[in-house]
């Protein structure tokens, strides 16, 4: 059994006084792949806020072993990438400085990029293909494209846990089929990933599921166990069946 | 000088029918069938006008700037010289306004059937005219000689100043400041006229406008021997940057005036002779003998 | 390291700067004379220190803009965001009230007054412009959010702007001076405020440089920026008050002088990508010579009347954003 990379007990999420998530225990191993799933409005997005720091939360929240609380923002930003769900403006960045400004967390405010940065800028500018755009501004890209950039800011942090949230709502078949290897890739190299994907097809494919209800968990298990298809079923009000085909299991709406 | 006789002949015609008919400086002419014995003036230099020729007790309202003499500061005020109380100035039922021509408030009173006359003197020549026609329509016994004779006191006046001024100050250079924003008083403004009479030299002459904002480079270059200011605000000039170097400031010869003084240099009204008298004053001071 | 693009804009900027800061020390009351002495007290004491303070205070504004259209990612975004340009009138009308009030009865200043004027028009448009910062913070409750500071800066411009309003009316000797501070002029910098110009526009560049960082993240969005380790709250106040104190320092020494803050980091922004820092300091030097070139035709079209220099930055910097409107790039949307 793998060491778990995040882990939390009665974990509470309130905004704006509203509770909206409650009492949740969750256990993520390192080097893995766990995908959130849920309706509209279950949660999702503020789970994976929580678990970044982003908002406050209460209960317990160990990341890496470490309380959340106790760790300064720069280990904390090293330790953990967090790719939104909506990131704004920029449009007058280039490719480029996109992806440099994911190595921020590993710059002091004194100096500026160093040539490590650039290096790792560059290995990923390739890796995901984006050679051919890389002084384009983000203006001039495409949906697709754009998420790309924004999911290589994101990898040039070079973090242990990398959490996303609808990291490829816009991006078409090939390129999804490539983050799906990126993905494999990246917990093969013991990088723990927490992604939050709308597309149950797609969320069936990782190590482990988490379906959330209305801020409750419902069921964190293996994508091959019963209870967890039985748990979807129910949540999503018996509107789809799950299917095994050739080695995959296959969410079909009914 | 022809269309004085006119106005005159005309004058003395209506006259002998009972009515004065003057032309205000809009070139609309206004008939008076009586005296007025109720007078609103909106101007400060129009109070002052009328009071000079002895009907201060007919004034029964002013704007609020006007504050001399001191029993003007007891009437009514109806607002400054572009936001006129039109209520409280109708509820006094005035006989005539007497308002500077650019007053937005001419098409009002007109509409309510109020004999409007507007007159803004500013030059020496318009507070000789102004005199004469306020005179006019205010039907005093021998309106025209007691126009003149308050006419002639001011000029007694402005001579007496000039006399006063002493030799080593004549054509001496002078600056003149008339306004908090930097403003320059120019020869063709109402107190440069002033400085004309007395003798002395304006650094901005004619061409540059009456109120010209100017680069004080410009100043410092013309390098004057006395500096008026006719704005009670100016702060410490010698801190303005290279003006330490300017005479009448390495001399001391800066005149600076109260408040209630500096409204009868910058008004251009019937105290004109008292104007003369305070910068010739001033100037007495700075170049001693 | 620096790429070669903002490498090349750099020199032209600073390059344009002492052009126009040499055809400045040429301009006078003359208009334009070819050549100057240094020895000539004029050059040394009135156009060496109105064009060098001219400089100086359209790079503070131009730095001031940059950081306003960063923190608020808003292109449309100027120095005088959080009101502090109606601080600083009202600061100026009370300063000129209270020496009115003092002057009016005796002709002499009071000891109380003399305070007053010791510590200046200048001193009083300084301390109206932060007092304006400060509540508009007050009002939005911290840097939080953007959009409540942007409001609240706009309900602290209007109330402020209705108080100095009600005073000019009350004292209409006033306006004429108003009038000056609020379409602004160099006539009144000195050799001295020079000095504390130069001195408060180091710290602030400095400052920012150091900064800078969190305008970076903050383009990809507040949560971004906090995920990537950035402290958005404090880092966010610091700059927001090095804004400030860049604004109310230029405001303070030239009056209110429109658009220079606006067109400076634009015209930057249409030529440059990469860090932020780098836009911050050429914004700088993009509004030091922006009005500086102001300065000089104010001085110099109409010699020996003085234009207002904020109408001739206006003009232009109006120009400017009317010729965007009709560019390629923004008729494509």
């Amino acid at each position: 059994m793998k060491p778990f990379a995040i882990e939390t007990k009665h974990l509470h999420v309130s905004m704006d006084k509203t509770p909206v998530l409650h009492s949740l225990d969750l256990s993520m191993e390192a080097g893995r792949w766990t995908c959130v799933v849920g309706p509209n409005g279950a949660g999702k997005s503020t789970l994976l806020k929580a678990l970044a720091g982003l908002i406050p939360s209460e209960g317990q929240l160990l990341v890496l072993g470490q309380p959340l609380f106790e760790m300064s923002d720069k280990d904390r930003a090293k330790r953990m990438a967090w790719l939104g769900q909506q990131e704004s403006g920029a449009d007058d960045l280039s490719v480029r400085d996109v992806l440099m400004l994911g190595r921020l967390p590993h710059q002091s405010l004194w100096a500026g990029a160093s040539s490590q940065d650039q290096s790792i800028v560059q290995a990923w500018i390739d890796r995901l293909q984006l050679g051919h755009l890389q002084d384009r501004s983000l203006l001039q890209l495409s949906g697709g494209e754009r998420q790309r950039v924004l999911l290589g800011r994101a990898l040039a942090v070079q973090a242990p846990i990398l959490l996303m949230d609808e990291p490829i709502a816009n991006v078409d078949i090939p390129h999804q089929s490539d983050w799906l290897q990126t993905v494999k890739q990246l917990t093969q190299q013991q990088t723990t990933v927490v992604s939050v994907l709308h597309d149950l097809n797609l969320a069936m494919r990782a190590d482990q599921v988490v379906l959330l209800h209305q801020g409750r968990l419902v069921i964190q298990a293996s994508p091959d166990d019963p209870l967890l298809h039985q748990a979807l079923i129910d949540v999503f009000e018996d509107r789809m069946s799950i299917q095994r085909v050739t080695d995959q299991w296959v969410v079909l709406p009914m | 000088m022809a269309r004085l006789w006119l106005f005159v002949c005309l004058n003395l015609w209506l006259h002998a029918a009972g009515a004065v008919t003057v032309t205000d400086d809009r070139q609309v002419a206004v008939t008076f069938t009586q005296a007025p014995k109720r007078i609103v003036t909106l101007l400060p230099s129009l109070a002052e006008t009328v009071c000079v020729l002895g009907a201060c007790d007919r004034l029964v309202g002013t704007d609020k700037h006007a504050n001399w003499p001191a029993s003007v500061k007891a009437l009514p005020k109806l607002g400054g010289l572009d936001d006129t109380q039109l209520e409280a100035l109708v509820r006094l039922k005035p006989d005539v306004v007497l308002l500077a021509k650019s007053a937005r408030i001419i098409q009002r009173l007109e509409a309510l059937g109020i004999p409007v006359l507007a007159l803004e003197p500013q030059t020496h020549a318009d507070v000789h005219r102004v005199l004469q026609t306020v005179a006019a329509v205010l039907q005093l016994p021998n309106a025209q000689d007691q126009a003149d004779a308050v006419w002639q006191n001011i000029q007694r006046q402005v001579s007496q100043a000039k006399l006063n001024i002493p030799a080593q100050a004549i054509n001496a250079t002078v600056y003149l400041e008339a306004s908090t924003g930097g403003y320059a008083a120019g020869e063709v403004s109402f107190i440069g006229e002033i400085m004309r009479q007395l003798g002395l030299k304006n650094i901005v002459t004619s061409g540059m406008g009456a109120f010209p904002k100017l680069n004080p480079e410009f100043v410092v270059r013309a390098n004057p021997q006395l500096i008026v200011l006719a704005q009670p605000m100016v702060t410490h000039l010698s801190q303005r940057p290279g003006w330490s170097t300017i005479a009448a400031i390495k001399n001391k010869r800066v005149c600076t005036f109260s408040s209630a003084q500096a409204d009868i240099l910058v008004r251009p009204g019937p105290r004109l002779g008292e104007a003369a008298q305070l910068i010739s004053d001033c100037v007495q001071r700075s170049f001693p003998a | 390291m620096i790429p070669s693009r903002a490498a090349v804009l750099t020199w032209s900027l600073l390059s344009f700067s002492l052009l126009a800061m040499a055809m400045g020390l040429m301009t006078g009351s003359h208009g334009w004379e070819w050549g100057f002495s240094w020895q000539d007290p004029i050059v040394q004491d009135i156009r060496l220190p109105r064009t060098l303070g001219a400089w100086l205070a359209g790079a503070l504004l131009g730095l001031s803009g940059a950081l306003a259209q960063g923190l608020f990612r808003n292109p449309l975004a100027d120095p005088y965001l959080l009101g502090s340009a109606s601080g600083a009138s009202l600061g100026v009308a009370i300063a000129l009230t209270m020496g009115l009030w003092g002057y009016a009865e005796t002709g002499q200043f009071s000891y109380a007054m003399q305070w007053w004027f010791r510590l200046g028009l200048t001193g009083m448009a300084f301390i109206g412009a932060w007092v304006a910062v400060l509540l508009t913070l007050m009002l939005a409750r911290g840097a939080e959010q953007t959009l409540r500071l942007l409001l609240a800066g706009v309900v602290v411009g209007v109330v402020l702007g209705a108080v100095t309003s009600l005073v000019t009316l009350a004292f209409p000797q006033t306006l004429p001076a108003m009038q000056s501070f609020l379409l602004g002029n160099t006539t009144m910098l000195s050799g001295q405020a020079c000095v504390m110009l130069a001195a408060v526009w180091l710290l602030c560049l400095a400052l920012s440089c150091l900064l800078s960082p969190l305008l970076d993240g903050l383009r990809l969005g507040e949560a971004t920026a906090q995920s990537l380790g950035l402290q958005v709250k404090p880092l966010r106040i610091l700059l927001l008050a090095v804004m400030g104190l860049a604004t109310a320092s230029a405001v303070a020494q030239t009056g209110l002088i429109a658009f220079v803050g606006l067109v400076a980091p634009h015209l930057v922004r249409s030529r440059l990508q990469g860090a932020y820092a780098s836009v911050l300091i050429l914004s700088s030097l993009m509004g030091g010579v922006l009005l500086t070139t102001a300065d000089v035709l104010a001085r110099g079209l109409w010699a020996p009347h003085e234009l207002p220099v904020g109408v001739l930055t206006g003009v232009l910097g109006g120009g400017y954003l009317l010729w965007r409107l009709h560019s390629p790039s923004v008729k494509a949307m």
